[in-house]
């Protein structure tokens, strides 16, 4: 088989091999790396550079830009304290005591500031010093305490301004569940209610109490019966 | 009747009833029924009072036209006491019905009615089963007069009366002479 060899320059004698370079002889391995070393000394500074524009250009995008609304973090849900056995006090500008609020356990959850009472005892006594009490298995609403939503066997109780310790209460009422309304001195039900006074019990399917003018309004269709309480 | 008073009074409501707990008065949007044994209250709106000693003064008003109505077992058996007006008011304290505006009673056995009374304003003590009336301008009569009805008791009534006497009367042919 014919090796293929270089052609002459016109005076047709074959041109002669050239000699090796400084005496290296340039084996076909040692030929790639040296392509790689030159390969990195031309284009390694040039993607050092290239690296550190992207980083940079990286860097500015992860950067939030100057008062810009910042992400919200996901606020916890669950309560952030609890108390047990614990009492409230709440004062009138006068320095009487206005409410005292009791319970099993208190569960403050910061995600909607409100509160969750087991178990909860409620006495309030308004300027005139006529007293409430309301008892209920379960009370929520707003921290603040303007509004409270009580749950699971609920009573009412209404005392007289004077009444001694230990007195019976003019009014009580029962229902399963109740709004109550602070500043409006207001409680609301929608649900079955039931209402006793020494000489009245009265049912209802609803109800809505206004203590500034002690008028307690009971939806229809109710049922009173009045005990005839006479001796002679 | 007599024993009514010792029952409790019920009273039942389709719409709203409102307590003031500053007054202990009730009041109800009717239609109201008050009920207490065989005494019977119907009225458009009703207030009930209760009083110091546990008695209570129930204040039955009528609304578009429609008069308050009541109706009580007498204690003759079998008799009743009925009647309307524009406002009926019952104290259980005294036991008295009041009846006032166009007051009408009538006294009844079964279907029949056996007196009628009609006037300004009519009380009727149903311990002692009395009824008073009084004239005025509200009495349904012109000037205001009263009227008083009483049923004759009928024929039939009357035959069904045994005979006075339950003594039999025997028959002799001829009487013994009269010695003077």
């Amino acid at each position: 088989m014919n090796a293929a060899r270089p052609q002459g320059t016109g005076s047709g004698a074959p041109l002669a091999p050239l000699p090796p370079l400084a005496g290296r002889s340039k084996p076909p391995r040692g030929l790639w790396v040296w392509r790689l070393q030159a390969w990195l000394s031309h284009y390694l500074p040039l993607a050092l550079l290239a690296l550190g524009a992207l980083f940079t250009a990286w860097l500015a995008r992860q950067t939030p830009p100057v008062g810009a609304p910042t992400v919200e973090r996901a606020v916890r849900t669950d309560p952030d304290y609890t108390m047990s056995g614990f009492e409230i006090h709440r004062f009138w500008p006068d320095g009487r005591q206005q409410a005292w609020l009791s319970g099993e356990t208190l569960r403050h959850f910061p995600h909607n500031d409100t509160i969750e009472v087991d178990q909860l005892r409620l006495r309030w006594v308004d300027e005139a010093g006529r007293v409430m009490v309301a008892l209920a298995q379960r009370g929520s609403g707003p921290a603040k305490g303007e509004r409270l939503r009580l749950d699971g066997a609920v009573q009412v109780q209404r005392f007289a301004a004077d009444a001694p310790e230990g007195a019976a209460a003019e009014w009580v009422l029962n229902t399963e569940s109740l709004e109550a309304w602070g500043p409006e001195q207001r409680l609301f039900s929608r649900r079955p209610t039931q209402f006793q006074t020494e000489s009245l019990q009265l049912q209802a399917t609803g109800f809505e109490y206004q203590h500034r003018t002690g008028h307690v309004m009971f939806q229809g269709p109710n049922r009173t019966e009045l005990q005839p309480r006479r001796t002679r | 009747a007599k024993d009514d008073r010792t029952k409790p009074i019920a009273i039942e409501s389709e719409r709203s009833g409102t307590y003031n707990d500053r007054s202990k008065r009730v009041e109800w949007e009717g239609p109201v029924l008050l009920t207490q044994g065989s005494l019977q209250l119907r009225a458009a709106l009703l207030e009930v009072e209760e009083r110091k000693d546990g008695s209570h003064h129930a204040r039955a008003l009528s609304k578009g036209g429609e008069p308050v109505r009541f109706a009580q077992a007498l204690d003759a058996p079998g008799e009743r006491l009925e009647g309307q007006a524009d406002r009926i008011e019952y104290d259980s304290g005294n036991d008295t019905v009041n009846f006032v505006g166009g007051a009408l009673v009538r006294r009844l056995k079964g279907a029949q009615l056996l007196s009628e009374l009609t006037g300004a304003t009519i009380l009727y003590n149903s311990r002692t089963e009395t009824v008073q009336v009084q004239a005025g301008q509200s009495s349904p009569h012109p000037q205001g007069r009263t009227r008083m009805v009483m049923m004759p008791r009928s024929a039939a009534a009357s035959e069904a009366a045994p005979a006075a006497s339950a003594v039999p009367l025997k028959s002799t042919p001829a009487l013994p002479p009269v010695r003077r």
